[in-house]
């Protein structure tokens, strides 16, 4: 009785498990397909494996869309850290007055959304001239991440055990070595998941991308976008961009399970 | 926020409750750690939501005419009486009802089978959790092939999943027909985000002591009313929590409509209509007021969330 139940459970939980993979297992098989194959109205899961729909990606540019994303996410991710680990840092190991309050105006900001920002940051570009600026658009998604960051990076730290720093005090540690030497080593796992949160919202926005950039800064959500209207057509090609685009967080997946796991439940928000 | 449930994730992986923290000295000391961090958001989120407020009050109907002229509510009224808003409107209604009710179960259910901690979990966990990581500008391929209406000898994804299965009479044409369309929309919505919800779920599970099962379980409970009567009552503070994120999530959709259906009528949500407004009409003066419904749709749910939540957590 016991073990049927047991069964029964381990069962479901593979089945969803296999239903939820598909839709991305999917799109990565139809990706080494040509187009024939693709279009093939009874699914083809026995097929010989082609390269010509990435390299057809690589005649479209992608490289350089690939290119802005990876910029654009690092750029904004290490400006993101080195707002989010000092602020965190003071809202936790050394708390000040109104924390509460503070952290409550940041995740307020998390809520609203960009629909409300984006005419004045249009505006504003434009008049900068600064559309079509990869660096403009780091700082936009440097702002985007900014709360999540702080809000993730001081849970993190609030986990230090109170008496390794009181430890470290009476030592005579000063603040920036109880900073560098005693605290940031021991968070730095949650320095990792921030980063990788970071990095993965950065590399999929789309809203401010399309809209902030054209030509010479156009990351790859745009680029795949701009797939969408042909309808049904490209169905290979497609595939394999979108592959393309979305392996750097399959791999974190594969090579940072915890932390994307654990920076994922945390970071909702969005 | 979500304080009281996000600070339950820590129990995801060592099931420890958290330590208490004490106040420290140095009350001042950090706070020019802070306001970098706070003078940036302000000006990034609400000093250009004053800028919309602004632009939605003006008579700037066009990108050229720069008439920044006081209209009062005019821009509002227009919305009243335009037909696609109060279209896009009622899409976005019915979009949030499914998806809520959808990705609340479906994430109870995987949070219910992972709960009784069995043998993988790990893997199952992140597997659950990962669509919410990939693009959906990018998963709009598959799901345009999963949801293609075509029917018959010319289906395929699901409508030949089924034809094939016999239950030929639940094919569809999924998000291409005015009448289905925005439950269709959930599917791919709900997928995304229920791993979420068991995420928040488990860690609401693995948060409450073990002895008030046991103890249940002691008095001869069944499993089912251990469940009913003693852990979901528990839960609620998740529940709310879930509820509101799920809630302001779903009144922002955009990305995942505009990967499968681009900007077509029949699944137009206010972000997309607000978008064609602005930069294909150009029309800032009324597309900043779409801008500001969605903004009070998420705020009239959201603000006394916030403090509530932030009233709860001070006085602990």
């Amino acid at each position: 009785m016991k073990s049927t139940k047991a069964t029964l459970i381990t069962g479901a939980t593979w089945i969803i498990a296999v239903t939820y993979f598909f839709p991305v297992a999917w799109m990565f098989i139809n990706s080494f397909k040509t187009e024939n194959d693709a279009a093939s109205l009874t699914p083809k899961f026995i097929f010989t494996p082609t390269l010509e729909g990435f390299s057809r990606l690589a005649d479209r540019g992608m490289v350089d869309y690939l290119t802005n994303s990876l910029m654009a996410s690092v750029i904004s991710t290490a400006l993101v850290l080195l707002l989010a680990i000092p602020a965190a840092y003071a809202l936790s190991v050394r708390p000040i007055v109104k924390v509460q309050d503070a952290l409550f105006f940041f995740i307020s900001t998390r809520f609203m959304p960009a629909a409300a920002s984006i005419l004045p940051l249009f505006i504003i570009f434009k008049n900068l001239r600064v559309l079509d600026n990869i660096f403009a658009l780091s700082l936009v998604y440097a702002a985007m991440n900014l709360p999540i960051a702080i809000w993730m990076m001081r849970s993190f730290l609030s986990e230090v055990p109170h008496e390794v720093i009181e430890a470290s005090r009476i030592d005579g540690a000063n603040f920036e070595t109880e900073l560098w030497s005693v605290v940031l080593p021991i968070v730095l796992p949650g320095i990792a998941a921030v980063a990788l949160i970071c990095f993965i919202f950065s590399w999929n926005e789309y809203f401010f991308s399309v809209l902030l950039t054209s030509a010479n800064a156009k990351t790859t959500p745009p680029f795949l976008a701009s797939f969408v209207d042909g309808r049904g057509q490209f169905l290979a090609v497609l595939s394999a961009a979108s592959t393309v685009a979305a392996l750097p967080v399959i791999l974190a997946g594969w090579f940072a399970q915890k932390q994307l796991v654990r920076g994922l439940a945390m970071g909702a928000v969005k | 926020m979500a304080v009281a449930s996000l600070k339950n994730l820590k129990n995801l992986n060592d099931g420890r409750m958290p330590k208490r923290k004490k106040k420290v000295n140095s009350p001042w000391g950090g706070f020019f750690f802070v306001l970098p961090s706070i003078i940036a958001m302000a000006i990034f989120v609400y000093g250009m939501i004053g800028w919309t407020v602004r632009y939605s009050f003006s008579n700037r109907t066009s990108a050229w005419k720069k008439d920044m002229s006081f209209a009062g509510m005019a821009r509002y009224t227009e919305l009243l009486q335009d037909p696609e808003f109060t279209h896009a409107f009622s899409n976005l209604l019915k979009f949030t009802i499914v998806f809520m009710i959808g990705t609340l179960i479906s994430g109870l259910i995987m949070a219910l089978l992972l709960e009784k901690g069995i043998r993988g979990e790990g893997f199952f966990r992140s597997t659950y959790l990962y669509p919410m990581a990939i693009s959906f500008i990018a998963m709009g391929t598959s799901w345009r092939w999963l949801m293609d209406s075509a029917k018959g000898d010319r289906a395929t994804g699901l409508n030949l999943i089924f034809d094939r299965i016999g239950l030929g009479f639940l094919e569809n044409t999924w998000y291409t027909s005015i009448k289905g369309s925005m439950f269709a929309m959930a599917l791919p919505a709900i997928w995304q985000m229920s791993g979420y919800v068991m995420a928040l779920f488990l860690a609401g599970f693995r948060g409450i002591p073990d002895d008030l099962r046991e103890a249940a379980r002691v008095d001869g409970a069944s499993e089912f009313k251990i469940y009913r009567h003693i852990l979901f009552p528990q839960l609620s503070p998740t529940f709310l929590t879930i509820l509101i994120i799920l809630g302001h999530i779903s009144m922002k959709v955009f990305d995942l409509i505009y990967g499968i259906a681009s900007k077509g009528y029949v699944t137009k949500v206010l972000a997309i209509y607000m978008w064609q407004v602005i930069f294909d009409f150009q029309n800032y003066a009324k597309g900043a007021a779409i801008a500001i419904v969605i903004l009070l749709m998420i705020a009239v749910v959201v603000i006394p969330y916030l403090i509530y939540v932030n009233k709860t957590e001070e006085a602990k």
